[in-house]
C-alpha cells in the first residue's frame, strides 16, 4: 500500500464510529427490506388459506404479522435514510481532511526545479478527490451488505429448504463471485482511457480557447474547432462503450439472480409436494429471494469502485514528490555568517555548470550587491542561498542567531486573493502600528489610506491589483516585518520607479544597518558608498567595496 | 462571415425549450426507449400473473393443479425478457445520448468562433473550457436515461394501476391517492434542493478560487514558513463545502426517503389490507371475491408501482445539470446574436504605412479609451503606455481587426478601410501577449499553424528566436507536443516559441500585449533584443508595456488613460 492510501485509511479509521454506524444501518436497512416482503407474501398466503373455514379464520393471529410488516417498512426507511446520511457524512469528513492534509504535503516541498501544474492540482485537490469516495461508500459498505444478505440467504435455504442449496450456491457464486470479476476486467481499462481521453480533451479546449487571437488571425479556429469535436466524441464513443461493458455485466448478473429465484421457488414447490413446506410458505421464499437479487446485484460494481478509488489516491499521490526535499544547507547559531565552499550548480537541462567549485563568504553586518552578466546566474546564486535548489557538489552554510534561516524577497511577488493586512502578514501576528510603519518605509502608506478599505482591502486576482512597482514594494514590507538576520533579494527594484526606489533603498541600508543583506540587481544606482559590490563568474566571484 | 450565418437554431427563452430542442436529435431512439419501458410493464404484469396462477393452483384450489414446465419456462422468460428490455433501453439511450452531445458542442464552438475574442471579458476561457469540455460531456445520462424515464414514468404506473384496477379496487385506489402525494413531494424538494446547490456551487467555486489562488502563490507563505496555518484555513473551507454538499444530499436522501416509504407502505398496506379480506375482517373493494390468485397478483405489483418514480428520483439531479448547462448555453448565444459581423471581404493592399486617426474603441454605450492617432512606417516602433484597465489590450485587437472600432479612422498605404474582421488584413498581422498563445498540439503545429513550411525554415525560425537548442533537446525536437503536465518549458521559452512564429510567418504589423510581462529580467532583456533584430528587416511594431526598462526601445509613444 502507499503511504497516501495508508493515510486514507487512517483517517477512515479516525471515523469509525460513523462509519460503522453507516455499515450498521445499511444492513439493518436491507435485512428488513427483504424481510417486509417475506412475511408480507407468508402473511397473505396464510390468511387466505386460514380465510377457507370460519373457525381458522377466527383463530388466525394476524396481529403480530400485521405489526410486523408495518415495522418492517418503517425499520426500511428510516434506516435508508440514516444510513446514506452517516456513510456520506463519514466520507466526506474523510475527503475533508485528506484535502488539507495533501496541501500541507505539496507546500512542504520546493517547487523551484520541478514546476508544479498548478492547474492540474487545483483540480485535482477540489474534484478528483471526490472519487476516493466510491472506497467506503460504494465497496466497503456495500461489500458488508452484500455479504450479510448471502450469508443470511444461505443460512436460511441450509435451515428451512436444503434441498435447493445445490441449485442456489453455482448461481450465487455466478452472480456475486464471478461477475464482479468480469465488471471489473471489463471496466477498468477503458476507465483509465476515458479518464485520459477526457483530460487531453479539457486540456485542448482550454488551450483553444486561450489562443484566440492567434487562431483567428491565422483563421484556424474551425480547423482547430473540428479537431476538438473529433476527440470529445472520441471519448463520448469511448465511455459508451464502458457504459455498455458495464451494463451487459449487469445483465448477466441480473439473469443469474433471476434464475435463482425460479430455482429457489422451483424447490419450495417440490418440497411443498413432499409435505416437507407448508403452501403458506411457497410465496414467501420467491419473494424473499426476489428481495435478496435486488441487494445482490450491487454486488457487480464493488470491486471495480475500489479500484477506481484507489486509483484515485494514486494519482493524488502523483501529484507529490516521493520524498520531502532534504534542507540543503547546513544552519548553525551565531553571528550572521554565509559560507560557500567549493560550490558548484548545474541545470538539468543545461550543457555547462553554472557555478564550478566556488568558494566565497559573506559576512553581518554588510550589505552584497550581486551583479554580472544576463545569465551570469545572479538569481541561481540566491536561490541557492534561500536553499530552493540543491547544489551538485559543495556547501552552502549559513550561521545566524537561533539558526534561523535567512529570509528572501523573490523576484515574482506572489499577491494572495485576501486582504492587504493579511497579505502583509501572512498568518503572524503584527500590531496595525508595526504595519504602517514598514508601509511607510517603502511609501505605500498613501497608498493604503487611498485604497477603498484600508488595510482591509483585498488584493489579488478580481480584486484589487497592485501595479507590478508596488507588488515588489509589498514584498519588501513582508521583508520587514519578518525581520530575519539575513536578508536575500532577488532583483528588489526591476520594475520601480529609479528615483522611488534610491530612496527606499537608503532607509533600507539605514535600517538594515546590523544585518546581512544579499541582493542582486542590474541597477548600479541603488549602491550607496561602503557597501560591497559582488561580481558573480562561474568558478571565482570578485568583490569590491562601492566608493 | 461564415460562422455567424450559421447560426441557424431558433433563439431559446427557456433551458427547456433549448433541451427540448435538441432531443428531437433522437426522437426515434426515445420512441424505441419506451416501447421497451411498455415491454417491461407487460412482463411485470405477466409474472405477477404467472406466479397468481401457479400458486392459485398448487396451493388454493380445492383441486390442486401443479406448476407445468410450460408455466415455469413462461415465468422465466417474463423475468429474462424484463431484465433484457433494461438492457436494450441502455443501448439505445446512449446512442441518443452521443447524437445530442455532438449537437450541443457544435452549438457551443459556433458561437464561441463567432465571438472569438469579443467572448472575454463576459467568460473565461476556464469556464468556457468547463463548458464544452466538461458540462456537455456528462449529459450522457440526461439525455440516455432520463429523457426516456420522462415519459415512462408517467406510463408505467398507468398500466399497473390499470393492471390492479381489473383486480380490486381498493388497491388502484391506494395506489391512485399515493402517487399525486408523491409527486407533490418531489416538486417541493426539487425547489429546496435548487435552493442548496446554488449555496452548494457557491461554496466550491469559494474553495476552488482559495485552492488556485494559494497554490498558485505558494512561494509567499512558504517564505513565511506559515503553509501549516494555511492549510487549517482551507480545511476550514473544506469544511463548509463539505457542510453544504451535506446540506444537498439530505434533500436528496429525504425526497428518495419518501418515495421508499410510500414503496414500503403501500407494500404493507396490501398485505395488511389482502390479509384481513381473507380472514373476512371485512369485505369491500374486490368486484368478485378475492382468493390467493388475486392477492398475490396485487402484492406482486405493488412495489413495482413506484419504482420508475424511484428510479426518477435518483436521476433528478441529471435534470438540474441539464438546465444549467442549457443556461450557459443560451448566456452564451445571446452574447452571439447582438456581435457585429463583416459584411464582406475587402482586397486589402499590403502594408506600408498605417495611419490611425482619433481611434476609439468600444461603442457609443461604452468606449474604451481617449482617442488615439499615430503614424507608423516600416521599421518604426511604438509604445503603447497607461495604467491597468486603460484599454491598451482592446486597442491592440482593435487595430488587428479582432474588435469593432467605435470611432475614428484607420488608412493603409493612404487608404481608409473597415479592417473589422477582414482576413487580408488578418494575414498581415502577428501578435504576442502576455501568456504565450500554444496550443496542445505538436511545437510544428503551432509554427506552421496550417500553412506549409520546411524543417530548414522550421529551425531557422527557431534559431532567430534563440529557441532552436532547447526545442532539439525536448524528447521528440519539432514533434514534442506542449502540454499541461510536461513541464519542460519555462514561460520565457514557450514565449520564444511564440517568437520563433512570428519570425516564421513574417507579419507586416507586430503586435505586442506586455509579451514580457512575466519575464525575469534577463530573460525579458534579451527577448527586446530579439524583437529588435525583427523590426530592423522592415515590419512595424506596436507593444503595450509596464515594464520602464523597455522605454529607450522605442521611436513612439501614446499613453492611454481611461478616461473619456
Amino acid at each position: 500500500m502507499t503511504p497516501l492510501q495508508k493515510h486514507y485509511f487512517g483517517l477512515l479509521w479516525q471515523h469509525k464510529g460513523m462509519a460503522l454506524l453507516g455499515v450498521l444501518l445499511a444492513v439493518i436497512t436491507a435485512v428488513a427490506g427483504i424481510a417486509l416482503l417475506a412475511v408480507s407474501g407468508w402473511f397473505i398466503s396464510a390468511a387466505a388459506l386460514a380465510g377457507l373455514t370460519a373457525v381458522s379464520a377466527i383463530e388466525f393471529n394476524f396481529l403480530t404479522p400485521g405489526a410486523m410488516v408495518r415495522g418492517f417498512s418503517i425499520t426500511r426507511t428510516l434506516g435508508r435514510y440514516g444510513e446514506r446520511y452517516t456513510s456520506h457524512e463519514a466520507t466526506f469528513r474523510v475527503i475533508s481532511r485528506l484535502r488539507a492534509d495533501l496541501f500541507r504535503f505539496l507546500a512542504r516541498r520546493h517547487w523551484h526545479e520541478v514546476q508544479m501544474n498548478r492547474h492540474e492540482s487545483a483540480s485535482r485537490l477540489l474534484q478528483d478527490i471526490q472519487h476516493i469516495e466510491s472506497i467506503y461508500v460504494s465497496a466497503l459498505l456495500p461489500a458488508v451488505v452484500v455479504l450479510a444478505t448471502v450469508l443470511g440467504l444461505v443460512l436460511s435455504l441450509a435451515l428451512l429448504l436444503p434441498q435447493a442449496l445445490p441449485w442456489a450456491l453455482p448461481l450465487l457464486v455466478l452472480a456475486v463471485v464471478v461477475m464482479p470479476w468480469l465488471y471489473t476486467r471489463q471496466v477498468l481499462q477503458p476507465q483509465n482511457q476515458l479518464h485520459q481521453l477526457r483530460v487531453a480533451q479539457w486540456q485542448f479546449a482550454s488551450s483553444l480557447l486561450s489562443s484566440m487571437r492567434t487562431l483567428s488571425l491565422h483563421q484556424q479556429l474551425e480547423h482547430s474547432g473540428e479537431q476538438l469535436a473529433q476527440q470529445a466524441s472520441a471519448g463520448d464513443q469511448q465511455e459508451i462503450t464502458t457504459v455498455n461493458r458495464q451494463q451487459f455485466s449487469m445483465l448477466l448478473a441480473q439473469i443469474f439472480l433471476a434464475l435463482l429465484a425460479v430455482v429457489v421457488f422451483w424447490q419450495a414447490f417440490v418440497a411443498y409436494q413432499q409435505g416437507i413446506l407448508a403452501g403458506a410458505e411457497v410465496f414467501m421464499w420467491l419473494l424473499l429471494t426476489l428481495g435478496c437479487g435486488e441487494v445482490l446485484i450491487g454486488a457487480c460494481p464493488i470491486l471495480a469502485s475500489l479500484r477506481l478509488g484507489l486509483a484515485a489516491l494514486l494519482r493524488l499521490e502523483a501529484l507529490q514528490p516521493a520524498q520531502a526535499s532534504p534542507e540543503p544547507r547546513q544552519l548553525t547559531e551565531g553571528a550572521g555568517l554565509i559560507r560557500l565552499q567549493q560550490l558548484s550548480y548545474g541545470y538539468p537541462s543545461q550543457p555547462h555548470p553554472v557555478f564550478q567549485q566556488v568558494d566565497v563568504s559573506f559576512a553581518a553586518p554588510g550589505w552584497y550587491w550581486v551583479c554580472g552578466a544576463s545569465g551570469s546566474g545572479k538569481s541561481t546564486l540566491i536561490a541557492l542561498l534561500a536553499g530552493q535548489l540543491q547544489a551538485s557538489s559543495g556547501t552552502v552554510q549559513i550561521r545566524s542567531a537561533s539558526a534561523r534561516p535567512p529570509a528572501l524577497m523573490p523576484q515574482r511577488i506572489d499577491i494572495l486573493r485576501a486582504s492587504l493586512r493579511d497579505n502583509l502578514c501572512l498568518h503572524h501576528d503584527h500590531s496595525d502600528e508595526a504595519i504602517m510603519a514598514v508601509l511607510h518605509l517603502v511609501e505605500l502608506d498613501y497608498w493604503t489610506q487611498s485604497l477603498p478599505q484600508g488595510l482591509d482591502t483585498w488584493l489579488g486576482d478580481g480584486e484589487w491589483q497592485p501595479s507590478g512597482g508596488e507588488a515588489k514594494r509589498i514584498g519588501l514590507a513582508r521583508l520587514l516585518l519578518q525581520d530575519a538576520d539575513i536578508m536575500l533579494l532577488d532583483e528588489p527594484a526591476a520594475g520601480m520607479d529609479t528615483a522611488l526606489a534610491e530612496r527606499i533603498f537608503a532607509r533600507l541600508a539605514q535600517r538594515w544597518a546590523g544585518k546581512l543583506v544579499i541582493a542582486n540587481t542590474h541597477d548600479r544606482q541603488l549602491m550607496r558608498s561602503g557597501q560591497q559590490l559582488v561580481e558573480v563568474g562561474r568558478s571565482a566571484f570578485t568583490c569590491k567595496t562601492v566608493r | 462571415m461564415k460562422p455567424s450565418d450559421s447560426l441557424s437554431e431558433p433563439e431559446f427563452q427557456r433551458p427547456v425549450a433549448l433541451l427540448r430542442y435538441f432531443s428531437r436529435y433522437a426522437r426515434s431512439d426515445n420512441a424505441v426507449a419506451t416501447l421497451l419501458g411498455l415491454v417491461q410493464v407487460a412482463m411485470t404484469i405477466t409474472l405477477a400473473y404467472c406466479v397468481a396462477s401457479m400458486l392459485d393452483g398448487a396451493v388454493f384450489q380445492a383441486e390442486r393443479s401443479y406448476p407445468q414446465s410450460s408455466d415455469w419456462l413462461l415465468l422465466t422468460a417474463a423475468l429474462v425478457l424484463r431484465i433484457a428490455a433494461g438492457y436494450g433501453q441502455t443501448l439505445v439511450g446512449n446512442r441518443a445520448s452521443l447524437k445530442m452531445r455532438q449537437a450541443l458542442r457544435r452549438y457551443a464552438l459556433q458561437r464561441c468562433f463567432a465571438l472569438n475574442v469579443r467572448l472575454f471579458p463576459q467568460f473565461n476561457s476556464a469556464e468556457l473550457s468547463n463548458l464544452i469540455a466538461t458540462e456537455i460531456d456528462k449529459q450522457r445520462g440526461y439525455f440516455a436515461d432520463y429523457i426516456p424515464l420522462q415519459r415512462l414514468a408517467v406510463l408505467m404506473p398507468l398500466a399497473i394501476l390499470l393492471a390492479a384496477s381489473m383486480v380490486n379496487w381498493v388497491v388502484a385506489l391506494i395506489f391512485a391517492f399515493t402517487a399525486p402525494l408523491v409527486v407533490v413531494f418531489m416538486i417541493l424538494a426539487g425547489w429546496k434542493a435548487s435552493d442548496a446547490s446554488r449555496d452548494n456551487l457557491q461554496q466550491l467555486n469559494r474553495l476552488g478560487h482559495l485552492l488556485a489562488d494559494r497554490l498558485k502563490n505558494l512561494q509567499c507563505l512558504q517564505l513565511a514558513q506559515s503553509t501549516e496555518q494555511e492549510a487549517d484555513r482551507l480545511f476550514e473551507q473544506s469544511e463548509n463545502y463539505r457542510k453544504s454538499t451535506m446540506e444537498v444530499l439530505r434533500v436528496a436522501f429525504l425526497s428518495g426517503t419518501v418515495l421508499e416509504f410510500f414503496s414500503a407502505i403501500s407494500v404493507a398496506l396490501v398485505a395488511v389490507y389482502l390479509g384481513l379480506y381473507f380472514l373476512g375482517k371485512y369485505d369491500v373493494g374486490s368486484w368478485g371475491t378475492l382468493g390467493l390468485y388475486e392477492g398475490v397478483f396485487l402484492l406482486m405489483l405493488a412495489p413495482e408501482f413506484y419504482l420508475p418514480l424511484r428510479r426518477m428520483g435518483t436521476l433528478y439531479h441529471m435534470r438540474s445539470d441539464a438546465t444549467s448547462m442549457a443556461e450557459q448555453l443560451i448566456r452564451l448565444d445571446q452574447l452571439a446574436r447582438t456581435a457585429a459581423r463583416a459584411d464582406q471581404q475587402l482586397a486589402i493592399p499590403s502594408l506600408q504605412r498605417l495611419e490611425v486617426d482619433q481611434l476609439r474603441s468600444g461603442s457609443a454605450d461604452k468606449p474604451v479609451h481617449n482617442p488615439v492617432s499615430f503614424t507608423l512606417l516600416p521599421g518604426q516602433k511604438l509604445l503603447l503606455k497607461g495604467p491597468s484597465g486603460a484599454g491598451k489590450t482592446t486597442l491592440l485587437d482593435t487595430l488587428a481587426g479582432l474588435r469593432p472600432r467605435y470611432q475614428g479612422e484607420i488608412s493603409i498605404n493612404g487608404l481608409t478601410l473597415d479592417i473589422f474582421q477582414q482576413q487580408g488584413w488578418f494575414a498581415q498581422i502577428g501578435y504576442l501577449s502576455q501568456k504565450p498563445e500554444l496550443l496542445f498540439a505538436s511545437i510544428r503545429d503551432n509554427l506552421t499553424l496550417g500553412r506549409q513550411y520546411s524543417d530548414a525554415q522550421l529551425q531557422a525560425a527557431l534559431h532567430e528566436a534563440r529557441i532552436d537548442d532547447v526545442v532539439n533537446a525536448l524528447p521528440g525536437g519539432l514533434d514534442y507536443v506542449i502540454s499541461d503536465s510536461g513541464g519542460y518549458l519555462s514561460g520565457g521559452q514557450a514565449q520564444r516559441i511564440a517568437l520563433a512564429r512570428v519570425f516564421l510567418h513574417r507579419p507586416r504589423l507586430l503586435l505586442l500585449d506586455e509579451p514580457t510581462a512575466n519575464l525575469d529580467q534577463d530573460t525579458a532583456m534579451a527577448f527586446m533584443e530579439r524583437l529588435q533584430s525583427y523590426t530592423r528587416s522592415g515590419a512595424m511594431l506596436i507593444m503595450a508595456s509596464h515594464r520602464p526598462a523597455d522605454q529607450q526601445f522605442f521611436d513612439v509613444e501614446i499613453i492611454l488613460s481611461g478616461e473619456h
